[in-house]
């Protein structure tokens, strides 16, 4: 039971740890990499939850989930890395020690008063509330602030990655379908995001954000 | 049976167009035909929901009244766009913007959209609704960027970050609701019935981050940024059913969080952020309308101007609910007209700068009435329906909060100016050379004067089956029962 509960606050704080990662490096295969990890680490966590509550419906949703962001998800970015050859190319609007001072002030918000009705939702797992709340608001960060379409891509996942990562501490329930529902909506919407992704790099010979003028014109 | 059908029929439609669709005689007839029958099955569902039936398929798929009436809206569009899209996209395969593949990926794109659509309005539980509206956000995104040129890319990027990071945090917020419970796979009324137990913190918490998603897919100032790129580069018929249906869809959804927590925490919270966020919309887009250049982005500003008014109506609460019903009804047709007759006169000028738009009235004669109309009737000029459900939503805002209301007759009236200047600098003046002159075929204005008709006539009488349906919606959104 110890092991248990060390493994879900360890997994909690990989994800968070991975958004800090996402946000700082410059190269997008180390990008897509964290996001792997992130993903493993939300896979872990759900499948000691249905190890804990020994459910096969959220063993289906675990091993959907495990297909759809850990398997499916990297492989298309990495295609989409190596065939543009994009290894160190991502920008960021703020510099790294700019973006490091903008990370802390969200961690400040998120352990701020603000969120005190969600501690109280939280109960026993209020103390890790600043990694799940910080999560999202630097995932959030993370998809404005980077001028890849690639990177924001992967902002958007992270963002979601750190919603279901705080879903299943808020002891929701829902049923299998709904879940696996959910879960295909995010399979499209990566496919979706990628082929524009491609769309991008075909019309403008790059993934660099600033550089799509065609609307000014 | 009839939402069996109403599902079935979308559905099966675009898989014979994606497998069977080998030429455009095809493609038309299924898209048209499948249109037809979701029309003649939304006003078979409506009938029913109208004399109190059950209307249902499962427990997490049934209609309510205003669920009803909002169906009827986004069927009676489609079917007009549908109709319209056949002659617009001949025309634009004509000029050489389109392919037949294209054109298929187009009719598939189209009645999947309606699908999600169908499915967010008669969705029982927030998870569903919620994966319904990000999956109309998958199924337009390629039909905004249908002409795949480069602006097109950008301005359906845009669309596709903004309104998926908007809507996950309207997941965040779904979430938290659900959360309140301790039940599986909770409905809009388990949810409801649960209200009064809510923290109600947590519910103007939750309720924050729900407004937040659903407020980006309506493009309500400040989330609206996406909105005037993506009207801008959509084909107009697809304008037609981003303005006029999703937006209701969407705020549909946002309805029934706001009714929870209508209960939680009393009404005042719901109103008072309804009321700023709906004088900011107003405001914001008045201004843009009147310095405006694009007749495109016009439509955009158009939409966010009007979201922000619906939002008025409804925070104003009494008579003003009553007028925010009718107006995203009459907002919803209207619009679909002006969008429709927009996409003639793009085609026509090639342009969609208001200033390359000259001597409409001579090159366009039924078209530039339909605009016109269209144009006049979305004015809110007496004795249109727009007019009545503005004058509603004012009198309810005179006694809510003057100011607001005040504040809300002044951008009326900015944006009144503003379109008229608009207006005469596109019907007068010298033919640019090299247009010509006449319309193109009739399918491209029979659709959109059979709209003008509907839109004339719901101005002056509303059919008996709306009556009803008009009157449960009341009690709905004033009573608090989704």
């Amino acid at each position: 039971m110890i092991d248990q509960l060390f493994f879900t606050y360890f997994f909690v704080f990989i994800t968070f740890l991975m958004v800090i990662i996402m946000n700082v490096v410059k190269k997008n295969t180390i990008r897509v990499y964290a996001y792997f990890f992130q993903s493993l680490a939300l896979v872990m966590l759900l499948s000691i939850q249905s190890f804990q509550q020994k459910s096969i419906e959220l063993f289906i949703v675990t091993m959907v989930l495990f297909v759809v962001k850990t398997v499916a998800a990297p492989i298309m970015f990495m295609r989409i890395v190596r065939r543009s050859k994009l290894n160190i190319s991502t920008s960021t609007f703020l510099n790294v020690p700019m973006t490091l001072g903008v990370l802390v002030l969200l961690c400040l918000f998120a352990n701020s008063e603000v969120f005190s009705p969600l501690r109280v939702l939280l109960s026993q797992w209020s103390n890790i509330s600043v990694f799940l709340i910080g999560g999202i608001f630097m995932s959030f960060f993370l998809t404005f602030n980077k001028k890849s379409a690639l990177s924001q891509l992967i902002g958007v996942l992270s963002l979601e990655n750190c919603i279901f990562v705080i879903s299943r501490f808020l002891n929701i329930h829902e049923l299998l379908f709904l879940e696996i529902g959910l879960l295909f909506d995010v399979l499209f919407w990566i496919i979706v995001g990628s082929i524009f992704a491609t769309m991008i790099y075909k019309h403008y010979g790059t993934f660099d954000i600033t550089r799509m003028q065609a609307l000014k014109k | 049976m009839e939402l069996l059908i109403l599902f079935i029929i979308p559905l099966l439609s675009a898989l014979i167009i994606l497998f069977l669709g080998k030429n455009k005689a095809i493609i038309n007839v299924t898209s048209v035909l499948a249109a037809t029958i979701e029309l003649i099955v939304s006003i078979a569902i409506a009938v029913q929901v109208a004399s109190l039936k059950d209307v249902s398929l499962t427990s997490f798929l049934s209609f309510n009244a205003f669920g009803a009436i909002i169906l009827l809206v986004v069927a009676t569009i489609s079917f007009f766009v549908t109709l319209h899209s056949t002659s617009y996209l001949e025309a634009e395969r004509e000029k050489g913007m389109l392919g037949t593949k294209r054109i298929k990926a187009y009719f598939v794109l189209l009645r999947l959209f309606i699908f999600f659509m169908f499915v967010a309005l008669c969705s029982q539980n927030p998870i569903i609704t919620w994966t319904a509206i990000e999956a109309t956000t998958l199924a337009t995104v390629f039909l905004i960027t249908i002409f795949d040129r480069a602006a097109d890319i950008e301005a359906g990027w845009k669309y596709l970050i903004i309104n998926s990071a908007g809507l996950l945090f309207g997941l965040l917020g779904t979430f938290f609701f659900l959360a309140q419970g301790n039940g599986i796979a909770v409905t809009w009324i388990d949810l409801t019935a649960r209200a009064a137990h809510m923290d109600p913190l947590f519910a103007k918490f939750a309720f924050v981050f729900v407004f937040l998603g659903y407020a980006t897919k309506m493009g309500i100032v400040p989330m609206h940024t996406w909105k005037p790129d993506a009207y801008n580069k959509a084909p107009l018929p697809i304008v037609a059913l981003l303005s006029g249906a999703l937006l209701n869809v969407a705020f549909f959804g946002l309805l029934r969080f706001g009714a929870i927590v209508d209960v939680a925490v009393g009404k005042s919270f719901v109103h008072t952020l309804f009321m700023f966020f709906g004088t900011l919309s107003v405001v914001l887009a008045g201004f843009a309308i009147y310095t405006q250049t694009n007749y495109k982005r016009l439509l955009a500003y158009h939409s966010i101007e009007h979201s922000g008014i619906i939002m008025l109506g409804m925070g104003f609460g009494g008579i003003g609910v009553f007028g925010a019903i009718l107006h995203m009804i009459y907002y919803a047709l209207s619009k679909a007209l002006l969008a429709l007759a927009s996409s003639n006169i793009a085609l026509r000028y090639s342009s969609s700068e208001i200033h390359d738009v000259k001597g409409l009235f001579k090159t366009l004669p039924v078209t530039s009435v339909l605009y016109a109309i269209g144009f006049f009737v979305l004015m809110g000029i007496a004795p249109s329906g727009i007019f009545f459900s503005e004058l509603y939503i004012l009198l309810a805002g005179v006694n809510q909060n003057i100011w607001v209301a005040l504040l809300m007759l002044a951008t009326i009236i900015l944006v009144f100016v503003g379109f008229v200047r608009h207006f005469f600098d596109m019907f007068f003046g010298k033919v640019p050379e090299g247009i010509r002159i006449g319309e193109r075929s009739k399918m491209q204005f029979v659709p959109a004067i059979i709209l003008t008709i509907i839109i004339l006539v719901l101005g002056f009488t509303a059919p008996s089956i709306l009556s009803p349906l008009f009157k449960q919606s009341v009690i709905i959104l004033k009573g608090v029962m989704p």
